[in-house]
């Protein structure tokens, strides 16, 4: 990882443009992972009480708990991941060591999954809680994309 | 440029990372050799290259990832970590195949499958520790 925050990346033109792709693709990423967690748990009050904690009405399960927890355990690798070359990357381009984005990206993506096994077991108020925070992770991390892509395409 | 900060919550999020990865383990097999034969041994070989391939990643990278900061980090004596790199990767490559030789009758691959987990938690969850310290 440690090519990834070279002082020389603004002189090296391959390495920025290396560099510029994987930030965007990280960002479209988180994008899709949005779209991917709204259709598979919900990002929506009623969709994801739905999927947590069933209907019982429409003859909904609650999802089981086994399949959540590999989902949350698969959610915290990807998104330790990103946000840790997301920031770093941004650090080191732009040049800056406070960014309260990157607090707020981390402190969200890492209540997020705390919550979200919250809400299975206590229910609406966590749901609530959850989807806010998961969509703050993922905004926090896009805004990093964005900054970094935007400062390496001036430089 | 002073990276400590994001690597301190990347380390909260390996600890998450361990924590439900153990969470699974303990509900499959109750940390029991007859639990871990009981969870492994049904299993077909496409089941377990369902858990073991992305795990083989998932972990390698893990492992990579702490253990090459010793070999940046200023003032840190490489030799000392170079035993622990070893185990490390030693322990993921074992407890990943292991699950493949678990059979309905013997119990020796259950208990190595057991031990080198519980010992790649205790020496990732060590290294992280070395880690913090040194941040």
């Amino acid at each position: 990882m440690k090519f990834l925050v070279t002082t020389k990346l603004k002189q090296n033109p391959l390495l920025k443009f290396v560099v510029l792709f994987l930030v965007a693709i990280l960002g479209i990423f988180l994008l899709t992972d949005l779209v991917l967690y709204h259709l598979q748990i919900g990002l929506t009050l009623e969709r994801a009480t739905e999927t947590l904690l069933g209907h019982e009405e429409a003859f909904i399960e609650p999802i089981i708990f086994e399949v959540l927890l590999e989902r949350i355990h698969i959610g915290i690798f990807t998104s330790m991941i990103t946000l840790i070359l997301l920031s770093i990357i941004y650090m080191r381009v732009l040049d800056t060591e406070k960014s309260k984005v990157i607090h707020l990206a981390f402190i969200t993506a890492i209540l997020s999954p705390i919550v979200l096994l919250l809400a299975y077991v206590y229910g609406t108020s966590f749901i609530v809680l959850w989807i806010a925070l998961f969509i703050l992770w993922h905004l926090g991390g896009v805004y990093l994309a964005l900054r970094t892509v935007w400062s390496l395409l001036k430089a | 440029m002073n990276f400590i900060m994001p690597l301190r919550y990347f380390l909260v999020m390996t600890l998450l990372l361990l924590a439900t990865g153990v969470w699974m383990f303990v509900l499959h097999t109750s940390l029991s050799i007859e639990g871990t034969v009981t969870y492994y041994a049904p299993k077909t070989f496409f089941g377990l290259l369902e858990t073991v391939s992305p795990h083989l990643f998932g972990m390698g990278i893990l492992a990579f990832v702490l253990m090459h900061f010793f070999g940046i980090v200023q003032g840190v004596k490489q030799e000392e970590y170079r035993g622990l790199t070893l185990w490390l990767f030693l322990f993921m490559v074992l407890t990943n195949v292991s699950g493949f030789f678990i059979g309905e009758e013997g119990s020796v691959f259950a208990l190595v499958k057991l031990l080198s987990t519980v010992l790649f938690v205790i020496y990732s969850v060590w290294a992280m520790f070395k880690l913090y310290k040194l941040f």
